[in-house]
Formats: C-alpha cells, structure tokens, sequence
C-alpha cells in the first residue's frame, strides 16, 4: 500500500493483479476542492479538459431541478429556448426514477403539456425497452437504411472541432462540448448534418455524443442516431434551413453569410440528399 | 444476509432499490479503469457521477476507487465477509459482464428493479404502435 498526497488529499493506493487501485476521498470542503481533485486523480481516464460542470450532480440537485418543473409552456417543446425540464441527466443515471417524474408532473402539469411531457417520458421508456429486447444489437443497424446510404465511419475533424464554417453546427458542437447538453431539436439537426449532409455513419455521431452529453446513455443516443439515419424508422429525418430559423427564433439565420446546405425546399434536398425521389417531403 | 450494494453509472440515488433494500449495508463504487482507458468520456460526466455517487454514501460504510470493477468488489467482499452483492439493473453489457465475472467468482448477485413508468412487457418496433398501447396508463396510472 502507498500513501500519497494530491491537492492536499491522503491518497491509498496498491496494486490489483492487472492495474493500479485507487481509493478516492469523499469528503472535499467545496465543489473547486472535488473538480481539482477528481481530475488529479482520473488524469489519462477521461477525453476532455476538466471543466466543472454547470449541471450539479447529485439527488439534491436534481430534486430542485424537479420541483422548479411543472411542464409549463412544454407544448412548445421544439423550439430551442422553451422550457424543457433538464432532466435527462437525472433519468439515466438513476438519481431520479422516471415513475416518480411522472407522478410529478401528474401532479403538477396541466391539459396539453402535461401529456406532452408524459409522452417524452413514454419515449425514455420505449428506447429502454428496444434495449432489453434487441441488446447490444442496437449499437448495430436494426434495419436497413431506407436509402442507398453510403457513411463513412470516422467523424469528420472540422465537426469535431466546431470549424465547419456554418455558425448553426459549430454553436451546437461547442455548446455540446462546453455544458454536455443539447435540446433535443438540435440534437436531431445536428444528427441529420452528420448522417446525410456529411454522409457520416451514425454510430460515429453516438460515439462523439456518449463523450459529451451527460445524459448519454445506449439506449436514447443510439436509438435516436438510428431513427434519424433511417435503420429504426421508415424514412431518414431531416430538416431544411426554414425549420432551423423557426425553430432556434432566428438564433443563426439572419446574421449568416455561410453558404447554406439547408437552404432548399424539402423535395430538392430529398433528392439531393437520398439521390431519388422517395416521396418523403409530399 | 451479508449484503456488500453495488452502485454504478445507472443507479445512483440515495433512494435507489438497492440501497433501500439494505439500509445497513456498505456500499461500492468503482470506476473502471479498462473502460475508461478504452471509451472517449468526458471529464463532465465523471464528476457528474461522482457527486451523485458521494450523496449515496452517507453513513455507510463505503469504498470509492478507480480500478477493476469486478476485481475491486470481489476484493472487498471477501475482505468483509460479504457473500452478496445487491445492485439495480439496468440494460448494459458492461453491467454484465461485471455480473458475470462476480458469479464466476462464488457470490450471490441480487438485482433490484427500478419502478417503470408502464406495465407493458411485449414487442417493441415502433414507438406509435407501443404510444396506443400505453397512453391510456401514461395518463393515468
């Protein structure tokens, strides 16, 4: 057994039979003192820069998270700046159940919206379930594409590295990166340019999530990703630069002077994204 | 009963089943160091995980660690005399593999169940054919 100290941390370390155990402290006299410490010690073990979260971890928080939710405005959902619960996080990693969500937002929501939320709910439960029953399966093709997709498997560095020179993608990879959340719409756009503008195999567009979302997780990230390449749906999803002004209230369109890939009516990028006509956009 | 609750990335709620289950048992958690050294995962949601993991801990007995998931909960075990381990399952291959290797070794693994949000246990393709199915009890259970 070693004794070491790091950040002024007691630290125990021995070594297993293949690699080298640390026990980690728990106990820390503020959130600065646990990021410094946590990243000293997981040094090599995680991908990206240490920046502390600006989701607080933990039953506490996510119990206030919660309590501030009732669903108001939920049944504008789709629109990047509405009120979304930001709970995801607390779902997949089991600090919140998704019955006591529900019975939440039973309590507490109303008409419409109420439903709305109860049905994205029901979403979170239907990809667990495919999981259960398809198993790892699901980090395959379910089904075949829909079209004569042909993805390359690596993600291309100008994504990775918010340089595509559209401001809509490279604002959705860096606010990725920077707080590990996205909202769903963007989510969805983002997916569609990697998968049919960028032609890019969607299993490397999880892989790039389950990095950086903090709610990412098999069963949503990998479903999702399939639903829009077209192997879990009938027709892959896209969108055009129309639904992106709509949908973002004009967070990029009106200031861009990018030449846009987006810019198309429905049946022109139908055809220039999937070759043919599928009758997807009539 | 000598009940050794295994938290991991799924279940890491002071209310979760398994811990309910056994109010005085310790507690372990472990970041696997092999999946880490192999899969691309954010500094943020490491720490996102251990500050929900350090609410799970309060006055229990406890180990923290990075190492071999399976090696370290066998370990400390057998270092107590522990010759179960109860934990809440949730679909993962690395949670089963984990599981596997603690059975390979002689202990009892338990799983506990986190409350679902319906009763519907058939086949799932699309999620339109399984919403009709559930909206009813979605709405109200």
């Amino acid at each position: 057994m070693i004794q070491e100290t790091v950040n002024g941390h007691q630290v125990q370390s021995s070594n297993s039979s293949q690699n080298e155990v640390m026990e980690l402290n728990t106990q820390f006299s503020s959130r600065e003192d646990m990021t410094a410490y946590l990243a000293a010690q997981l040094e090599g073990l995680y991908s990206t820069e240490a920046i502390p979260n600006t989701m607080l971890g933990g039953r506490r928080a996510a119990l206030e998270q919660l309590e501030k939710f009732k669903a108001q405005g939920y049944g504008k959902r789709n629109f990047v700046q509405s009120n979304t619960s930001r709970l995801s996080a607390y779902l997949r990693h089991g600090v919140l159940s998704i019955a006591e969500v529900a019975a939440h937002v039973r309590e507490h929501g109303h008409g419409r919206e109420k439903l709305e939320f109860l049905k994205q709910l029901a979403w979170h439960e239907f990809f667990l379930l495919v999981l259960e029953q398809e198993g790892i399966g699901v980090l395959e093709n379910l089904e075949a594409p829909k079209y004569a997709a042909k993805w390359q498997s690596k993600m291309p560095n100008d994504i990775l590295e918010a340089k595509t020179g559209l401001p809509c993608v490279d604002t959705w990879v860096e606010k990725l990166i920077d707080t590990g959340y996205l909202h769903n719409h963007e989510r969805l756009w983002f997916a569609a340019y990697v998968t049919h503008w960028r032609k890019t195999h969607w299993k490397a567009g999880f892989d790039f999530f389950r990095e950086h979302l903090l709610d990412g997780d098999i069963a949503s990230n990998a479903l999702s990703w399939q639903w829009v390449a077209s192997t879990f749906s009938s027709k892959p999803y896209f969108m055009n630069q129309q639904n992106i002004q709509t949908f973002s209230s004009d967070a990029y369109c009106s200031s861009c002077h990018a030449v846009c890939p987006f810019r198309k009516s429905y049946p022109e990028l139908e055809h220039s994204l999937f070759g043919q006509d599928h009758g997807w956009s009539s | 009963m000598s009940a050794l609750v295994w938290l991991h990335g799924g279940s890491l709620s002071p209310t979760d089943p398994a811990l309910l289950a056994n109010p005085n048992a310790p507690v372990i958690f472990v970041f696997d160091k092999p999946f880490l050294e192999q899969t691309h995962i954010g500094f943020g949601r490491l720490q996102f995980i251990f500050e929900s993991v350090i609410e799970c801990l309060e006055g229990r007995e406890h180990r923290v660690c990075v190492g071999v998931q399976s090696e370290e909960m066998i370990q400390f075990a057998r270092s107590r005399n522990l010759s179960e381990i109860h934990l809440t399952f949730v679909d993962s291959p690395e949670l089963e593999r984990t599981i596997q290797a603690l059975e390979q070794d002689g202990l009892k693994v338990v799983l506990h169940h986190l409350e679902r949000l319906t009763s519907y246990s058939g086949q799932v393709k699309r999620f339109s054919a399984f919403w009709k199915r559930v909206e009813r009890e979605v709405w109200k259970p």
